[in-house]
């Protein structure tokens, strides 16, 4: 019950704040990305189509999602809070809340309780990370009547190193143990490399390439598969 | 999970990941989508072909190494001490045979396998992390029946099956074929397993992928699977799903991390009666071979 009084909260906090950004004026990005897999991995979903909106005031960033994939639905939404917002740092916390639908097989809700942060120019070379305290609950139909959910506790890790040329190519790359639509339950970490090119007219264009695999503290190095994406965007 | 208890495992981890294969760390050559994606059926062992009820010795994380000890001298004297038909009918060693995959310590269970034997207790082996570090699996295929990852057998009641989780993930086309090979088997299911499937929460020593491990319990509740054991987890965990009950065997190997666990080592006997149906499991603990129920 508390659960899902904190997904409606969550929603509701969006709304508000998508509905009412253009009134104040705020700025905004959208992002509209496709991306495709290739692997021996668990059930690669082979095509994904993602929808993301962030909305960014002084202090603060909003994040609202949702991707599809062959077999699943996930939708995502996060608050961070700087608390240091400068050029060449940054510090703050935020929420995250994740769910996913295993359309047939159940569902899963993700709460992130994370603490952000960045050093350095972005035009030298800038490093960021996010640590997370992490609550999933799942609920699986075909134990239901016994089984309410499961509940997991985690801990997630993301780092990542990027560098802007000539103020209009980002080049980023890192590792990170959950992604925006990928909530494994700890360390099976994705590895990342990507672009991003900003047209002066506020569009954008991104590509990137990941490697997920499973449990990699244990050493078992075993590649689940390897994903590409690209997306176009416009900030407004 | 307690985080205490992942902090000083991380750092064991750390410390002697040298010795786990640490130039593997991004790529192993045979990993389970090129060692296990179809079902290979197996002989049912020799010691219950006629038998209605027998007993299974459940052995889990024996860690054979230069640094690592077991309880394997107790274990035999308390076999030498049992009635004839008190000892365990064959024995099924839940992964992690050894520590860091070498031959070296291959043969060590080679050994601990033969002198088994002499008990006229034969023994399946199944996968785990640590046994393909050091591309181990080449040894592993060598030294460790039945010589292959991904294997049943079938006893006039139920269906016996041996998964290979030894990359935290049972991979594509092993998940597949194991849903299939589900479906198709109406006989009552026992599976075997090195990665725990959920166990109470335990945090990290689970199958990781929240969605592979949604679909896994949905195939074992709706195909007549009775029990899930598995290793992996040296303290253990249970977890009884309503259809189906998960029974984590705790370490063979003795252990000892101040605080958290016991020095000395585990072993668990499963006792079946195909007439009845009725399966029961305890657990002994080599330090003072005490014995509790785990169901």
């Amino acid at each position: 019950m508390i659960m899902k009084r904190c997904r409606i909260l969550f929603i509701l906090c969006y709304l508000f704040v998508f509905l009412s950004a253009p009134v104040f004026g705020v700025s905004q990005f959208l992002e509209l990305s496709a991306g495709t897999n290739g692997g021996t991995g668990f059930a690669k979903p082979f095509f994904a189509f993602s929808l993301s909106h962030n909305i960014f005031i002084k202090k603060a960033d909003f994040f609202g999602g949702f991707q599809y994939t062959l077999g699943q639905i996930d939708v995502t939404g996060r608050v961070r809070i700087w608390l240091v917002q400068k050029e060449s740092a940054a510090f703050g916390f935020g929420l995250l809340q994740h769910s996913g639908w295993f359309l047939g097989d159940g569902r899963e809700h993700d709460f992130f309780g994370s603490v952000y942060g960045s050093i350095g120019s972005i035009s030298r070379c800038n490093f960021s990370f996010d640590a997370s305290y992490t609550y999933k609950y799942s609920v699986i139909p075909a134990i239901r009547s016994s089984v309410k959910f499961l509940s997991d506790n985690g801990l997630a890790l993301s780092l990542r190193l990027q560098r802007e040329f000539a103020s209009r190519l980002l080049f980023y790359g890192g590792m990170s143990s959950y992604e925006i639509y990928r909530f494994p339950l700890f360390l099976m970490p994705t590895y990342f490399l990507g672009l991003l090119y900003s047209h002066p007219a506020g569009l954008t264009a991104r590509s990137q390439i990941s490697v997920r695999y499973s449990d990699q503290l244990t050493l078992t190095a075993y590649v689940n598969y390897i994903s590409i994406s690209a997306g176009v965007g416009c900030k407004f | 999970m307690k985080f205490n208890v992942l902090i000083p495992l991380l750092f064991i981890m750390l410390f002697s990941s040298c010795k786990m294969g640490l130039k593997e760390f991004f790529w192993r050559s045979s990993d389970v989508s090129s060692r296990s994606t179809e079902i290979t059926d197996i002989a049912v062992p020799q010691t219950i072909l006629s038998k209605q009820s027998y007993k299974i010795l459940l052995i889990a994380d024996i860690h054979y190494s230069d640094v690592t000890s077991n309880p394997e001298s107790v274990l035999f004297d308390w076999l030498d001490s049992l009635e004839e038909d008190e000892v365990p009918d064959f024995c099924i060693v839940l992964g992690d045979m050894t520590n860091y995959g070498f031959e070296k310590e291959y043969t060590m269970y080679d050994s601990f396998v033969s002198r088994l034997d002499t008990f006229d207790i034969p023994v399946l082996g199944l996968l785990g992390n640590h046994d393909i570090y050091n591309s181990g699996w080449d040894y592993w295929i060598k030294y460790v029946k039945p010589q292959t990852a991904y294997y049943r057998f079938s006893t006039p009641e139920y269906s016996w099956y041996f998964l290979d989780s030894a990359n935290g993930t049972l991979g594509e086309a092993q998940f597949n074929n194991l849903i299939e090979e589900l479906l198709n088997d109406k006989k009552q299911k026992i599976i075997f397993s090195h990665y725990p499937l959920y166990g109470d929460g335990i945090f990290y020593f689970t199958l990781l992928d929240s969605r592979e491990r949604a679909k896994l319990i949905a195939a074992f509740a709706d195909n007549d699977v009775l029990y899930y054991f598995a290793g992996h987890k040296h303290d253990g965990g249970i977890f009884d799903y309503g259809s189906f009950f998960e029974a984590g065997i705790k370490a063979f190997v003795n252990t000892k991390i101040e605080g958290y666990f016991n020095d000395n080592g585990y072993w668990a006997v499963l006792s079946v009666d195909e007439n009845t149906g009725t399966f029961s499991c305890d657990e002994y603990w080599a330090q003072d071979l005490s014995v509790s129920s785990i169901f």
